[in-house]
């Protein structure tokens, strides 16, 4: 045990030596934190807008001016031929261009549909699809005032007592996150993120760091046993993890408002289950890396896909079937589910059952990998 | 006098040749990326999971349901008979939208005193839930559409003219309107930067660390001679880099490649430069790999995901973090991407950020020279 503590010791000493690592540790994370939760939004806002309009009419203005009044969209102003509109979408001043066809006024006073000719500037697809989302709920109001004045005429020919309504609509609410803040979304995320991060990144540099000192062969042939050596090198790190998780908790709470609906204590239970993962892939890397820039390579081969096929920012549902199957193996995806389960959900250990088995089982699939290889090479 | 860059660039290529595993890998990483990225990444929603508690058990209720279901963007997964069940479906993570006829929907109906029906969004997912809650929207919408028009004809009245304007969306350099058309651009860019800056990150303080920066402060080598010459090779690797992973997202993503070739190469050398700077400026301040390492992730890899435009659009941004925005070079090489794979953009168009690029790379370079101490 004491020699379990010395090299526990020595790994504390050794990464706060240089006071910028322990801004790397501590405030990165929060850095990421701000990051996220502020950047990350897919509300689409400011939209710019071109109008042709070939109709010139009363009507057509009209509707121009109650588009940009909805607050939806900028506008950059007319354009008058099909070079010019060509122009706008190709040099990205505008995301979407509305042409009024000539005859647009007359097919509205003849009580037919008017066309409206929407050109939207595809290569960023996101801003595309919002947008034509916004002018679609503008043209609804349209449509309901229309659908309003065909039943008020509808009474006064059929002389019914009141106003018939067929329609049905939704009324809609958001559980768990009623306001749909982006940041409720991503904070747990990021938690989930950084502790893999952190707990991998320190985990397969500081071994991989003695081998290429050449200190590790002194260490071998001192009487310390592999198994301490791993524990000693490992627990600070596990520790490390544990701060930062709590100080990101603390930050989620205290700014961004994030609630807390389960158990803290099943979420730092499930927190150290996944660390057996995270630090068994570490002490996997560093034993087939020789410098420590090999293991920073293969750690980021490790952490992009675990991060980009976990569901944090993308849902696996809409990933390709293939993928998929992927992400089954990835111990961060049953983390995540537990994370945003038990903070904002307040899922119970039964709900999470299955969760927990896969991590668990991962766990120690990883870890007992990679300390039969790391024991192989000791010896 | 004669330079002395090519000389230190010889060596450095050496070094690297020698080295299999980082070089392969500096060739393997980005390839793994474009796939993996290409993939993975996609706004495109489907298959929403939905669960529907019918408590009417009408023609009127199962009309509505079959509008859903019909929907690609909804997969009915549950139906229960009893509307207090569906929270526990939303909290098991079995459905992500719940919604709830009430009994007497279609007796409403019939006396044309209209209903509501409720719908529960799961809002943990909170994108998912906002493109859901559209979906949503415009079923019901297209249902009482044909409701209304409906009423009219059986009352002998005139049904044309409902809605009054009808949208024709024509989408311009992406036809389908698929995400993979713009998130293959911009990841020519992210991965680019990310490979960029880690390439060059650990040179000049791994040669601190191993103590054979000592015997090059020895030589008569300049500090610009150095870094320079550090960086051709590199240079040479994350262009290699750019082809190949553009090759990919062209050949496996079929993303088109409508603009003109000679402009992409050039403004990608310019956004190389900038991105090896960042990993040099980051290896010349940092004391051991480590900290260079992690001062490169945190500088490039998520300000280049994040911060770029590159998944959401800056101008939603606060404003604040608009203003960072600024200073994130992938920013401008993303827009330039789009521009000349998707949009074909002539040279005009690219003037702005192409500068923005040059002026990076230009105080990036001074600085990391500036800040290198020949000394230990």
């Amino acid at each position: 045990m004491g020699r379990i503590l010395h090299i526990a010791r020595k790994e504390f000493i050794q990464a706060f030596r240089d006071p910028r690592m322990f801004g790397m540790i501590f405030i990165a994370p929060i850095f990421q934190l701000f990051l996220f939760g502020y950047a990350v939004t897919t509300d689409v806002r400011n939209i710019t807008v071109a109008v042709m309009d070939l109709d010139r009419s009363v009507a057509s203005r009209e509707r121009v001016r109650s588009i940009f009044h909805s607050g939806y969209f900028t506008n950059r102003g007319a354009v008058n031929s099909e070079e010019e509109l060509a122009a706008a979408l190709v040099d990205g001043t505008s995301d979407l261009v509305l042409v009024f066809p000539e005859g647009f006024a007359d097919d509205l006073s003849r009580g037919e549909t008017a066309p409206l000719q929407v050109l939207i500037d595809g290569s960023e697809s996101n801003s595309a699809g919002v947008g034509v989302g916004y002018l679609g709920k503008i043209l609804a109001s349209y449509t309901q005032a229309e659908i309003e004045v065909r039943l008020s005429r509808l009474v006064a020919r059929t002389g019914l007592a009141r106003k018939p309504t067929p329609t049905v609509n939704p009324e809609t609410r958001f559980r768990y996150n009623p306001e749909l803040k982006s940041s409720f979304y991503m904070v747990p995320g990021v938690l989930a993120m950084i502790l893999l991060i952190i707990t991998m990144l320190l985990t397969s540099l500081a071994i991989t760091r003695e081998r290429e000192i050449g200190t590790m062969e002194q260490l071998v042939v001192t009487p310390i046993k592999p198994w301490q050596l791993l524990a000693g090198k490992m627990i600070p790190f596990a520790i490390i993890g544990m701060v930062d998780m709590t100080l990101i908790l603390l930050v989620a709470a205290g700014h961004f408002r994030l609630p807390m609906v389960g158990s803290v204590a099943l979420l730092y239970f499930a927190a150290l289950i996944f660390l057996f993962t995270t630090l068994g892939m570490g002490l996997l890397i560093s034993t087939v890396s020789q410098t420590q820039q090999q293991a920073i390579f293969v750690s980021l081969m490790v952490m992009m896909p675990s991060i980009l096929l976990s569901g944090l920012m993308f849902p696996i549902a809409n990933m390709p079937e293939a993928i998929q199957w992927l992400t089954y193996a990835n111990p961060l995806r049953y983390f995540l589910v537990i994370v945003r389960g038990v903070i904002l959900k307040g899922n119970t250990l039964s709900v999470l059952a299955p969760q927990f088995y896969m991590l668990f089982a991962l766990g120690a699939l990883v870890f007992a990998l990679a300390v039969a290889r790391f024991k192989k090479r000791a010896s | 006098m004669r330079t002395r860059i090519p000389a230190v660039a010889r060596k450095e290529l050496l070094h690297i040749l020698r080295d299999w595993r980082t070089l392969s890998m500096a060739f393997v990483l980005p390839m793994a990326l474009i796939l993996i990225f290409g993939y993975a990444i996609t706004f495109d929603i489907r298959d929403l999971r939905l669960a529907v508690a019918d408590e009417d058990g009408t023609r009127a209720s199962r009309e509505l349901v079959e509008r859903f279901a019909a929907s690609r963007y909804f997969k009915l997964v549950a139906k229960v008979p009893h509307a207090e069940e569906l929270p526990g479906l939303l909290d098991d993570g079995t459905a992500q939208i719940a919604m709830a006829i009430p009994e007497r929907f279609a007796e409403n109906l019939e006396r044309w005193e209209g209903d509501t029906v409720q719908v529960l969004f799961d809002g943990s997912e909170s994108n998912t839930a906002t493109i859901a809650a559209g979906y949503v929207d415009t079923i019901f919408a297209a249902r009482n559409i044909s409701a209304v028009k409906d009423l009219l004809a059986r009352a002998g009245l005139p049904s044309a003219g409902i809605p009054p304007i009808d949208t024709r969306v024509r989408v311009w350099f992406n036809p389908e309107l698929e995400s993979t058309q713009t998130i293959v651009p911009g990841l020519v860019a992210v991965i680019m930067m990310v490979v960029a800056a880690l390439l060059t990150s650990l040179t000049v303080v791994r040669e601190r660390e191993l103590g054979s920066l000592e015997g090059l402060i020895a030589t008569p080598v300049r500090k610009h001679e150095i870094l320079i010459g550090k960086m051709l090779p590199y240079l040479l690797i994350a262009l290699s880099d750019c082809v190949i992973v553009t090759l990919l997202g062209v050949v496996v993503f079929d993303v088109p490649f409508a603009g003109s070739i000679v402009l992409f190469l050039a403004t990608a050398l310019v956004f190389a430069v900038a991105g090896l700077s960042i990993g040099l400026v980051a290896s010349v301040v940092a004391s051991n790999q480590l900290l260079a390492n992690q001062i490169v992730v945190l500088t490039t890899m998520l300000p280049s995901m994040l911060l770029s435009g590159f998944l959401f659009p800056v101008k939603s941004m606060p404003e604040w973090v608009q203003a960072i925005t600024y200073a994130v070079p992938a920013r401008y090489f993303i827009t330039i991407c789009r521009g000349i794979l998707l949009k074909a953009q002539p040279a005009v168009d690219l003037v702005r950020p192409t500068l923005f690029l040059i002026l990076f790379g230009t105080v990036l370079l001074t600085l990391a020279i500036t800040r290198f101490r020949k000394k230990l």
